[in-house]
């Protein structure tokens, strides 16, 4: 049913001839009157949107009413019941190439989407304005619809809500095109009972187009899927590990200031250590030359002793032996002589009480 | 850093100070009164005996060699001669070298193990004195940092010993300062001349007959010619073995007494070998006998000032100090005498006098004090001008330092076939004019082409001044290529004050 329903959507003029369209087959005699508004696209099972968009460019409209757009909508539940045809002429909007009509069909499917996703309780339960990034918020829509995904009776519409809302936000939102390839894979990848490769393949191809006109890009976005899913894997991993190597950069940071902080303690401790033993050196410095100073002085004492003693004092009294050996001893020299003695005695006692 | 020390090196005495604290201390002989240590060596059969004990063996107060001991042995160096001593030859350096190790051994007992010095040399000793003394303190183990003339020396530590030195200094600027050191061995005078904070020597006057020794030989003989005249002796009577050597230790012990007493006996018993009481010798001195048997030596002392004041065309007046040292300048006649010359203002005592030259050793080590060119070496120009080869000031190399100073000069007239140099220098070290007079220092001529033209003849000279203070003037002629060379042992020297 599905493949069926996208079949339709990227038809080809050939295709929009095709027997197994729902719609019914215009006569080639009476040519069917120009679709102008989105309230007669609806309306008219049989149309395509390529169709649509091609009598609407060919009338000169470039816009929708806001009136059209009301009655639009307000058909659309029985219009469209599974949303393929508001898909499928966003796609074929922006497939176009001058994109003339992505914005107001893009616009158009938005409103109706959220009037369809309104219906559904685990979206009114969404707070979409919480979260900051198109991609959190369209896999949290992807996630209310996990459900009708998995009901087969539901799972066709809800396809189509996601390949819309995909459609709207690639295009309004900036949500990556590998993003929401992703999400639809995964969306529709955990359960393959209900799917098949070839729903993977289309709604890549799908969300190609959306995003690329190149038709040489489709089949190698097939084929990258799996290298894009590990590239993600592997930049998720160098996210991780670029920021796990900002912390150990901020840590390395925290631990190089530390370290240069105990350094420079060290140093300040080192330098106070330094001026400490050149304080201690100086002090045993002055020390050594106090003592040096002191025993000079001693030194210095005892030799004035000892000159007075060794030179006046002995040379007197050995002159005054000298002349009391003699027969008969000369008095006056020996008393002479123990005069001079006794001088320097009471001088050198003079002197060393002016020592004290 | 190792010690320097300061080592007076003197005629009769040496000493060894160091600076420790910002305080001198001298390295003197503490067994025998704080005296420094006889410049005296005595060979006694192998045993080398130095110092008071050498002395003791000297029976007169003679310098030079007697008998066996070397009193003085510092004057023969430079001279080219080996001494003969007890009948062996011996180099002058190997005599000095047993002094220098000698105050070595003895500054060790007393804690400094020192092998540099700045070592005091006479001014009178020249460029091959100087080398000399250098083997023979390398011999000793001593390395010779610096140079320092002893009047230089005593003018420092003099100065070091003030309590402000550089208000001394402040005030001497200008001005000139008389060293007067009369020891044992000579009266030698030095005119200094004081420019901020520079010393230089403007001339010098040494006097060897007025030695200290002689005042002691002249006490002596007075002694025992009073003592013969006394006794009536006419007849030559022996002197008992040893009691000459005695006679000297009285007379000095005398001669130190009558500086606080008027009378003093010399008492000697047993001094003739006679019997009688010609035998021993008892004479009284007094003060002023000892001063008229030696005024004669004063007199000439001071004599020996006033011809070298008049030799810079100055009197007593231009002196603004005189830095006094040496064992003589306490004896009261002469220092009275110098008081009559220069007032006691300009002549402050200086306590331990006789330290002063070894303190000044001292402090220049202590101070990195560095020994200048007192006058500019000049050359004579072809056209009678002098101009300056090294200038005044130039600092002089210490150890292991050279100063050199190459030049180049043009032959004005090569007729004659000779390049002349004429070297000279002021006679007073400030403020040189072109017409003041010169003292000569050397000639030098080297050949040169007489053909050539006048001023084609390159002349290069270069003068090299090395650690023993001897300047080598080389000359070399271009066209010739004659190389001749002179060396100028006798430069005056100055002393930058840091």
């Amino acid at each position: 049913m599905i493949e069926r329903e996208l079949a339709a959507e990227h038809s080809t003029p050939a295709a929009e001839q095709s027997p197994a369209s729902e719609a019914p087959r215009p006569t080639r005699k009476a040519a069917p009157k120009p679709m102008l508004t989105l309230a007669e696209f609806f309306s008219r099972r049989a149309a395509t949107p390529a169709r649509f968009l091609k009598d609407v460019r060919v009338n000169n409209i470039w816009g929708f009413a806001t009136e059209d757009i009301a009655e639009a909508l307000e058909a659309l539940g029985k219009s469209d019941p599974k949303f393929a045809r508001t898909t499928g002429l966003a796609s074929a909007a922006l497939a176009e190439k001058d994109g003339r009509f992505a914005t107001p069909c893009l616009d158009f499917a938005r409103e109706a989407s959220l009037a369809r996703l309104r219906l559904n309780p685990r979206y009114i339960a969404l707070d979409l304005d919480a979260l900051e990034s198109a991609e959190d918020r369209f896999q949290a829509i992807a996630r209310a619809l996990e459900g009708r995904l998995e009901t087969a009776k539901q799972r066709p519409e809800a396809l189509n809500l996601l390949l819309s809302t995909a459609l709207y936000m690639v295009n309004k939102e900036n949500l990556s095109a590998e993003s929401a390839m992703l999400a639809l894979v995964q969306a529709l990848g955990a359960r393959a009972e209900h799917g098949s490769r070839a729903d993977v393949t289309r709604l890549a191809a799908l969300v190609a187009v959306a995003n690329s006109t190149k038709p040489g890009l489709m089949p190698v976005l097939q084929l990258s899927l799996p290298w894009i899913e590990a590239s993600r894997d592997t930049a998720a991993q160098a996210d991780e590990s670029r920021s796990r190597a900002e912390r150990l950069d901020a840590e390395l940071a925290e631990m190089t200031k530390q370290h240069e902080d105990a350094v420079g303690k060290l140093r300040r401790v080192q330098s106070e250590l330094d001026a400490a033993h050149e304080q201690v050196e100086g002090l045993r410095r002055a020390e050594v030359v106090t003592q040096e100073q002191r025993a000079h002085d001693l030194r210095e004492m005892r030799g004035t002793i000892a000159g007075s003693l060794r030179g006046k004092l002995t040379g007197a009294i050995a002159t005054a032996r000298d002349a009391l050996e003699l027969d008969p001893p000369r008095i006056p020299v020996a008393q002479e002589k123990l005069e001079i003695a006794q001088q320097e005695l009471e001088r050198q006692l003079e002197w060393l009480k002016s020592l004290d | 850093m190792a010690e320097i020390v300061g080592l007076d090196f003197g005629t009769t005495n040496s000493l060894v100070s160091v600076v420790s604290g910002g305080r001198v201390l001298a390295l003197t002989d503490a067994a025998h009164g704080n005296m420094p240590h006889p410049s005296v060596v005595w060979y006694h059969g192998t045993e080398v005996v130095v110092g008071r004990e050498a002395k003791a063996q000297l029976s007169a107060p003679a310098l030079g060699v007697v008998g066996d001991v070397v009193r003085s042995p510092k004057r023969y160096l430079g001279r080219g001669e080996d001494l003969v001593v007890g009948g062996v030859s011996r180099a002058p350096s190997d005599v000095v070298a047993e002094v220098l190790r000698y105050v070595r051994q003895h500054a060790r007992t007393q804690g400094h193990d020192f092998d540099r010095a700045v070592l005091t040399i006479p001014v009178g000793m020249d460029g091959r004195g100087r080398r000399e003394l250098r083997d023979a303190a390398a011999k000793a183990g001593v390395r010779i940092v610096q140079f320092a003339h002893e009047p230089l020396a005593a003018l420092y530590g003099y100065l070091r010993s003030q309590e402000d030195p550089d208000a001394l200094l402040r005030e001497l600027d200008s001005q000139l300062v008389l060293v007067f050191d009369w020891g044992g061995g000579t009266l030698d005078l030095t005119l200094c001349h004081l420019a901020g904070r520079s010393v230089t020597q403007v001339v010098n006057m040494g006097n060897d007959r007025i030695g200290g020794d002689r005042f002691d030989e002249r006490l002596q003989n007075s002694v025992v010619q009073r003592h013969l005249d006394q006794h009536d002796v006419r007849s030559n009577v022996e002197v008992e073995v040893n009691a000459d050597r005695v006679l000297v230790e009285r007379c000095e012990s005398t001669k130190i007494e009558l500086s606080d007493r008027a009378m003093s006996t010399v008492f000697v018993p047993h001094y003739l070998r006679t019997d009688g009481p010609a035998r021993t010798l008892e004479v009284a001195v007094t003060r002023s006998q000892l001063e008229a048997v030696t005024s004669d030596l004063v007199d000439e002392g001071i004599r020996t000032v006033h011809d070298l004041l008049r030799r810079v065309n100055r009197g007593p007046e231009a002196i603004a100090l005189c830095v006094t040292t040496g064992g003589m300048v306490q004896m009261p006649g002469i220092r009275e005498r110098l008081i009559e010359l220069f007032g006691a203002r300009r002549l402050p005592h200086i306590e331990h006098g006789d330290r002063v030259i070894s303190a000044g050793a001292a402090w220049i080590a202590e101070d990195r004090a560095r020994l200048t060119l007192a006058k500019p070496l000049e050359l004579l120009h072809a056209d009678d001008s002098y101009v300056t080869v090294v200038p005044a000031g130039t600092t002089l190399p210490i150890e292991h330092e050279t100063y050199h100073q190459p030049l180049a000069m043009y032959c004005v007239d090569p007729r004659d076939g000779y390049a002349k140099f004429h070297f000279a220098r002021p006679q007073w070290p400030a403020r040189i004019q072109q017409g003041d007079q010169r003292v000569p220092y050397a000639n030098l001529a080297i050949t040169v082409d007489p053909s050539a033209k006048p001023l084609l003849e390159r002349l290069e000279l270069s003068v090299t001044i090395d650690h023993d203070l001897v300047a080598a003037l080389e000359a070399r002629s271009s066209l010739f290529a004659d190389e001749q060379r002179i060396e100028i042992h006798d430069l005056e020297f100055g002393l930058e004050i840091p």
